[in-house]
């Protein structure tokens, strides 16, 4: 490979140096002693300390948000990833007319999650909602109720679209499957191995990478996200459907709690390089097995 | 064979979830409000009314939050690719701090930048570009910059060989006339899917175009559409409509570019 002077090399990445300075480490820088601060950006700041971080603990809210921001990581890692798995193996065999398929499960991603959560909305609602209307119509009216005001099914129903639209999973699985030499295949195929016993023992190790790729992707897409339960439900019943980023958006806008905001952004962050750490160390330990 | 009616039940099934609500919507966005109450089914009364297609253009600004996102995103995806090519193309070669630099420049994907939002908003209102377009999509484009970064980044590695390069300086070119007469141009369709990329990013951001938007002049179209559940009441099926325009643009992108999404997708986070 080439070699330039360090100098040459900081001209060309001082714009991309100076976006990600702006927009990742002087936030971060920012955040941490902010945190420490009670501020609703009328009144001066206040030195709190610790505070904001008991503060927040002790509010059954934040709990809630944190408990189901834990449901949403949980669901996009043992769900949705699973199942966009699942669909790229049937897709990989290429049966007639995969493309098509291909290309309508992948549409939803496209789409803006707030215009989603929205048709999940009225798709769900009790009153002009096909759900409903199809379980009253076919005499199961006992279950055809207000899904997403009550606290028993609320959750689930926000959580429903984000665990069933896969697309994106899908396709960064089928990128890494086409790549699996076909011969491996083959040779188990003459050693009688079934289809199932050669997914789960020759390509199931072969994709793990782009098992943790998808895992950390919807991972962060969830510690991100505010459109599903802010459209669908703004996180009641009861908090029942709220989850960090919601709860540090009304924080911030309805509250202007600004010093709690941040230690909630704080919490977000710990919470999220905790799991990642996680994941890396049970690839550390696949890497090991499988080599 | 029960192995494979059990696949074509899942394709099947899976198309039913993935259409019906979409078809649903689209088919009630053509019925008058009073016909969709009296069928909530739709599927029944299928016809082609642009009626409420026509009010929501008449009665609300879409036309104008349409614009306004247009700008957004293309502002902020034109940004990206041109801070994104050059920082690309430094990494094609070896220079002091390099293996300290390019984890910087991609840790971004995995940071959950929600925590960020207040940060964003006082850096944003301390420039004056609150309540302004191009507020939002300076914040676009620092946000996704990563995004930009990684997947160009990719790309330039596999278009522009070190021999071209080599050659390039050898002839005696300069470093920078290297990047704009080689590197670039080579670059250019990996540079290409990373607007798509970014230009669908920025058309269906919600959060930041909430935080640092007031006026109907610097309010994108998802906005307006996460307003809808407060203002729409009564007529649902003129907010169905408001869906659809909202959702157009980015399907018309993707019916045009979609060998070219599926493919950059794997390459871009380093599968392929």
């Amino acid at each position: 490979m080439n070699r330039i002077r360090a100098s040459t090399a900081l001209l060309y990445l001082a714009p991309a140096l100076l976006l990600v300075g702006a927009f990742y480490l002087y936030p971060m820088a920012y955040t941490i002693p902010a945190s420490l601060f009670r501020w609703d950006r009328i009144t001066a700041m206040r030195w709190t300390g610790l505070h904001n971080f008991t503060t927040l603990f002790g509010r059954a809210d934040f709990r809630a948000a944190l408990a189901n921001s834990a449901i949403w990581i949980g669901v996009g890692t043992l769900v949705h990833t699973p199942l966009g798995l699942a669909i790229a193996l049937v897709l990989q065999r290429k049966p007639p007319g995969w493309s098509f398929f291909r290309t309508v499960y992948f549409l939803p991603n496209i789409l803006s999650v707030a215009s989603l959560a929205l048709l999940w909305y009225f798709f769900l609602n009790p009153t002009i909602g096909p759900v409903d209307g199809v379980l009253r119509a076919i005499g199961l009216s006992s279950i055809a109720l207000a899904w997403l005001s009550r606290t028993g099914s609320a959750l689930v129903a926000t959580l429903l679209p984000f665990a069933l639209y896969i697309g994106f999973t899908m396709l960064i699985f089928l990128s890494q499957l086409t790549a699996i030499p076909r011969e491996y295949y083959e040779a188990a195929q003459i050693d009688g191995a079934s289809n199932a016993r050669q997914d789960i023992s020759i390509t199931l190790p072969l994709v793990r990478r782009a098992v943790v790729v998808n895992v950390l992707f919807n991972a962060s897409f969830c510690l991100k996200m505010i459109e599903y339960p802010l459209i669908m439900t703004s996180g009641g019943p009861a908090n029942a459907t709220t989850i960090l980023p919601l709860f540090m958006y009304y924080q911030m806008t309805r509250a202007r709690e600004y010093g709690l905001t941040m230690a909630a952004g704080l919490v977000t962050i710990v919470f999220g390089s905790a799991f990642m750490a996680i994941v890396f160390l049970l690839q550390k330990t696949a890497n090991r097995r499988w080599g | 064979m029960i192995a494979r009616v059990f696949r074509w039940f899942v394709l099947l099934l899976f198309l039913l979830v993935v259409l019906l609500p979409l078809l649903w919507l689209l088919v009630s966005s053509f019925l008058p409000n009073r016909e969709f109450f009296s069928r909530p089914l739709a599927f029944t009364a299928v016809r082609w009314d642009l009626g409420n297609y026509a009010s929501v253009l008449r009665e609300q600004p879409m036309l104008l939050y349409l614009l306004n996102s247009l700008i957004v995103s293309v502002a902020s995806t034109i940004l990206g690719a041109f801070v994104a090519l050059p920082a690309a193309f430094a990494f094609l070669f070896r220079f002091r701090m390099r293996r300290l630099l390019y984890p910087l420049l991609v840790f971004g994907l995995f940071v959950p930048t929600s925590a960020f939002m207040i940060p964003y908003f006082l850096m944003v209102s301390r420039i004056g570009l609150y309540d302004n377009l191009l507020g939002i999509a300076l914040v676009y484009a620092g946000v996704s910059l990563p995004t930009a970064f990684l997947i160009v980044s990719t790309h330039m590695r596999e278009a522009v060989y070190g021999e071209y390069l080599e050659a390039s300086l050898l002839d005696g070119a300069s470093v920078h006339q290297t990047f704009l007469h080689v590197a670039a141009p080579l670059a250019l369709p990996g540079a290409m899917t990373a607007c798509v990329f970014l230009i669908i990013i920025g058309w269906n951001e919600l959060l930041y175009a909430l935080l640092l938007s007031q006026n109907d002049a610097s309010r994108t179209v998802q906005v307006a559409i996460s307003f809808l559940v407060a203002t729409y009441t009564a007529n649902f099926t003129e907010a169905f409509a408001s869906m659809i325009l909202a959702v157009l643009p980015v399907v018309v992108i993707s019916l045009f570019l979609n060998r070219r999404i599926a493919s950059g997708l794997g390459m871009t986070v380093g599968l392929r």
